[in-house]
């Protein structure tokens, strides 16, 4: 057979051995062969009632003590016998432990040596305990050769401190019980405390003695119930008290065996004591004298009890006592020169300080200067049957004298070797949740001896079941923290990322100088502009000269008109200006009309997309061709608004007489006079258009572009659009183009200057204009030198 | 006095002409008094505009007369104008407004079509093949214009083409140090470019200048003619 290695020194062992022969660690789950002579519990499965005489050896030899004891001082007529007492006792005496008679009774789980157990403690219990009885239990506090064997189940789940304040509190209400049997409210307490000092006699009566042995009772139900609680509440399985009452120290249990006594006899429990309360009945209710002969008597005795359980025992022992003298009603002295250390229940001997001896400032100084315990006998940790108490479930620092002790003793932990496999009673494999969860087949097929090796299980092999199926399967893919991104992606979000940047980062805002308000500066322009304006108008100077040569798209124009334009031809003019520049339209378009008008004397047939345009139209003949006396309906005739945009100017120009039959006065158009020869759009000699808009411009020149056929198109434009018109002209798409007053000047000079517009506005327009290039080319210079100035002091600061 | 509507006329255009011009000092009631009174008169007189010279006389007129009724087909093409309009003002209730939607669907479809067919074979094909035929000697020597003139004229007319089109061409390639920049032939392209636009948008500015500033001319020119009126009056 393979060894074993230790997980904690690591070393070879036998694979016999439980525990390192090195270093005595554990080698072996405690649940190793249990769980594997063990069935696993399913869920759901009943518990099976099992003798458990055979677990016997598995027990600790403290219980198997008490067991034997059980077993020659009881007998099964006198289990019955209590039984029969139980059924015939009165109702109202509330007895904790004694509910639990009959609920073990009802659950057949419980294991015989338990019920033995239980009888005999019962029966101690509901009969009367004679005063011998308490001496000898007293005796088995203190005595060596049976040492707190039915306490060490309590003790050992219990922390020392607990097990003290419980004893204290014990101590406490038991000399209470004692001086008193009325139990002082919390009210009552400082008056009845006085009532001691002042020698009075205290009243005894039952009540309070039933009071004080009740609350008694239920402290020590609830430290049993709090040791239980984690499995069997006590409420709902009574049966774990009586465990945990065979459990108790002998000194505990011949303490509640007498509370026992006491419930049945007295009525139900007020609440429990506090500590005060204990603490000022122990100070009023006792001799300490009395009180320190005895357990320096008792404890002279127990030569190898550490000190803080010498003050249990001592207390114990007092308790007891107090208990015994109570019954006989011995409460004639009272309290006077308690020590404060007796009288308190003091942390310190109720928690003594782990790494050091016990305290024995406590019974030293509580026995008022007389030689104390502690100072004549050494504190001895070497007891077998102290370390068994303490030998499981310790807090480190008792487990830790628990070691030293077996070692120094030579005794070897033989005890788990004793454990063979047995069937577990049902209580026991409840508590067994891991096999019910998983099945031990499959973690012995595993050969589960796993180490583990972190965590409070560490160095422990075996204990957690690996089975298949619980943890993955398969190794978990492995991912890549890093982004994958091609090349493209990163430049992308690179360049993303940038442009970012800019719009977050705030670009400083390049402050120039502030030459003049805006305010000033336009009222400065507007002054400039009028003086020149006003001046020039409203003088009449005509000084400035006009342009006498036109550019090619104006003399193409002209020459049209002059010479290739027949005369008393049909012409289509749009009007498609804007209201706010007919002023510039009416002064560019007067001269070539005029002079059309004079030379061929066209038909003129009138018509605007634009739905002012129509009443620009009639003001254009009204006004500045109205020397020339063209008549609507005989010389021209006004189609008027062309709607549809650019769907309509196609349509238009598809066929004009079926999408304006009429003109604005609502007679047929296209059977009047101007236009009756007029079929389609290149029936018309000359298309003329008046636009100061680039769009209506290349709507009329895109739509018309294959209806136009051989008809002349010109464009008379303002001077804001000419400029996007002129490359239609270079195309060939546009005939001629007159744009603006600089274009139209040279046909007014052309015309005779009539009809003497351009001449009359070309002053104020030309210095107009030069006031601007001035103005601008100020303000250009201006903030030339300023910016120069201002990197010269940028640069002389740096 | 009888005020003729001449003088009338001259009047309103004269305080509206100042109210206009009041804006120098600031916005002020004035001015949007005269802005309202321009936008009001337009949209009414659009209204008119199109109830007179289309609606009534293309719409109305036939079927009230019932002319339309003698000619079935123009009864026909009568009928989707009315209830393409009738849908149209469907528009103005929330709940039957969809109905909206099939008349705005055929204008907006009809008048892109429209437009986008005229700008391809209207404007840039045309403009296309001027920009080639600059170059076309044979052409300029018929039409007696100088060959050497006619190249340079075109040369620098076809760089500005190529040049303003390089300048709304905004593709770029990655180098090496990380920096994203276009090629080096076109970055000189675009700067040519940019030169012809801010030339053109020069251009652009004086024709606006010089419109604005030949309306200024003329209402100072009104107010004069308005003055010489009411002097005369007296």
């Amino acid at each position: 057979m393979a060894d074993i290695k230790c997980p904690m020194c690591a070393k070879i062992n036998p694979s016999d051995l439980d525990e390192c022969k090195f270093c005595n660690a554990r080698l072996k789950p405690l649940t190793d062969e249990l769980s594997r002579s063990q069935p696993p519990i399913r869920p759901g499965d009943q518990p099976k009632p099992i003798d458990t005489d055979e677990l016997e050896p598995v027990l600790p030899q403290w219980l198997r003590k008490v067991r034997q004891q059980n077993r020659d001082s009881a007998d099964e007529n006198a289990q019955k016998e209590l039984e029969k007492e139980e059924k015939a006792a009165p109702k109202d005496n509330v007895d904790l432990l004694a509910g639990l008679q009959s609920q073990s009774d009802i659950n057949e789980e419980v294991p015989d040596w338990l019920a033995e157990m239980r009888s005999g403690g019962d029966q101690n219990t509901l009969e009367e305990i004679s005063p011998k009885e308490h001496d000898q239990a007293s005796s088995n506090i203190i005595s060596k050769e049976e040492p707190l064997e039915a306490g060490k189940g309590e003790a050992s789940t219990l922390p020392g401190w607990i097990s003290d304040l419980g004893t204290s509190e014990l101590d406490s209400k038991t000399d209470k019980v004692n001086q008193s049997e009325t139990f002082p409210s919390p009210a009552e307490e400082k008056s009845s405390a006085m009532d001691f000092e002042l020698g009075a006699e205290p009243e005894v009566s039952s009540s309070f003695l039933k009071d004080a042995t009740d609350s008694i009772s239920s402290n020590l139900s609830g430290l049993e119930d709090n040791s239980l609680s984690p499995q069997n509440p006590v409420s709902e399985e009574p049966s774990q008290s009586i465990e945990a009452d065979s459990d108790l120290p002998d000194w505990l249990a011949t303490i509640e065996e007498k509370n026992a006594k006491n419930s049945v006899m007295q009525e139900p429990a007020q609440p429990e004591l506090t500590k005060g309360e204990s603490e000022q009945i122990l100070t009023n209710g006792e001799d300490p004298n009395t009180l320190a002969q005895q357990a320096a008597g008792q404890l002279s005795s127990e030569n190898k009890v550490p000190d803080w359980l010498s003050s249990t025992g001592e207390e114990a022992a007092s308790a007891q006592e107090s208990l015994a003298k109570s019954e006989s009603n011995d409460l004639q002295k009272p309290a006077s020169d308690l020590p404060e250390a007796f009288s308190s229940t003091d942390k310190e001997s109720r928690e003594p300080d782990p790494g050091q001896d016990l305290p024995t400032d406590n019974l030293s100084g509580g026995i008022d200067g007389e030689t104390t315990i502690a100072e004549n006998e050494p504190v001895d940790l070497q007891n077998k049957e102290v370390d068994a108490i303490f030998s499981t479930d310790m807090p480190d620092w008792i487990s830790e004298i628990g070691t030293e002790t077996k070692k120094e003793d030579g005794a070897t932990p033989g005890e788990a070797q004793d454990l063979d496999p047995v069937d577990l009673p049902n209580w026991v494999q409840a508590m067994r949740p891991l096999e019910s969860v998983f099945s031990e087949s499959d973690s012995e097929n595993l050969g589960d001896q796993t180490l583990e090796e972190q965590g409070p299980l560490a160095g422990l092999r075996g204990v957690l079941p690996a089975v298949r199926g619980a943890g993955p399967s398969s190794k978990p893919k492995a991912y890549s923290i890093k982004l994958k991104a091609s090349e493209d992606q990163q430049t992308s979000a690179a360049l993303l990322e940038e442009m970012l940047a800019k719009e977050i980062n705030p670009k400083p805002i390049n402050t120039q100088p502030v030459i003049l308000t805006q305010r000033i500066q336009r009222w400065g322009i507007t002054f400039l502009l009028g003086v020149t304006i006003f001046g020039t108008i409203f003088a009449g100077t005509q000084i400035i000269p006009m342009p006498t040569r036109a550019p090619f798209e104006t003399s193409a124009a002209m020459r049209y008109i002059q010479e290739d334009m027949p005369a008393d031809a049909p012409i289509l003019m749009i009007f498609d200006y804007d209201a706010a520049l007919a002023a510039e339209m009416e002064a560019v378009a007067g001269p070539i009309v005029d002079h059309m008008l004079l030379l061929k004397q066209p038909r003129m047939g009138l018509v605007s997309s634009n739905p002012i345009g129509s009443a620009l139209a009639e003001r254009f003949m009204a006004f500045p061709q109205a020397n020339h006396n063209y008549q609507s309906g005989q010389n021209f005739t006004n189609l008027g608004y062309l709607p549809g945009g650019a769907a309509g100017v196609l349509a238009f120009s598809e066929n004009p007489a079926a999408i304006k039959p009429f003109s604005v006065n609502g007679e047929p158009a296209w059977e009047t006079p101007v236009l009756q020869d007029v079929k389609q759009l290149s029936d018309f000699a000359a298309i003329i258009l008046l636009t100061s808009d680039l769009e209506s411009a290349r709507t009329w020149i895109e739509q018309t572009e294959n209806t136009r056929g051989e008809s002349n198109f010109l464009v008379i434009s303002s001077a804001q659009s000419g400029p996007m018109i002129l490359p239609y002209v270079q195309s060939g798409q546009v005939d001629g183009l007159i744009t603006g007053l600089n274009g139209s000047a040279p046909i007014e000079q052309v015309n005779s200057g009539r009809p003497g517009t351009i001449r009359l506005y070309w002053d104020a327009y030309s210095l107009g204009l030069l006031t601007a290039v001035m103005l601008i080319t100020f303000g250009s210079l201006w903030n030339l030198v300023s910016g120069w100035q201002m990197r010269r002091k940028n640069s002389i600061e740096t | 006095m009888a005020i003729s509507s001449e003088l009338l006329s001259a009047i309103i255009s004269f305080l509206m002409t100042i109210f206009i011009l009041s804006y120098l000092i600031r916005d002020n009631p004035l001015f949007r008094a005269a802005i309202y009174v321009f936008v009001g008169i337009s949209a009414g007189y659009v209204a008119a505009v199109a109830w007179r010279q289309v609606l009534f006389p293309l719409l109305i007129e036939p079927i009230w007369t019932g002319a339309v009724f003698s000619n079935p087909a123009q009864a026909i093409l009568l009928f989707f104008p009315l209830i393409g309009s009738a849908f149209l003002l469907t528009k103005v209730s929330p709940r039957l407004g969809g109905l909206g939607h099939l008349p705005m669907a055929y204008l907006v479809g009809i008048g892109a079509g429209v437009t986008i067919g005229g700008a391809v074979l209207g404007t840039l094909i045309p403009q296309i093949n001027s920009t080639f035929e600059a170059f076309d000697l044979e052409l300029a020597a018929a039409s007696g214009r100088n060959l050497l003139l006619t190249t340079v004229n075109s040369s620098i007319m076809l760089l500005g083409v190529i040049g303003t089109l390089a300048y709304f061409h905004f593709g770029a390639r990655l180098h090496s140090d990380g920096s994203v920049r276009r090629n080096v032939f076109i970055n000189i392209l675009t700067w040519v470019g940019r030169i012809y636009i801010a030339i053109t948008f020069g251009v652009l500015f004086a024709g606006v200048y010089s419109a604005a500033l030949t309306a200024l001319i003329e209402r100072i020119d009104s107010m004069r003619i308005f003055f010489n009126q009411i002097t005369l009056s007296l």
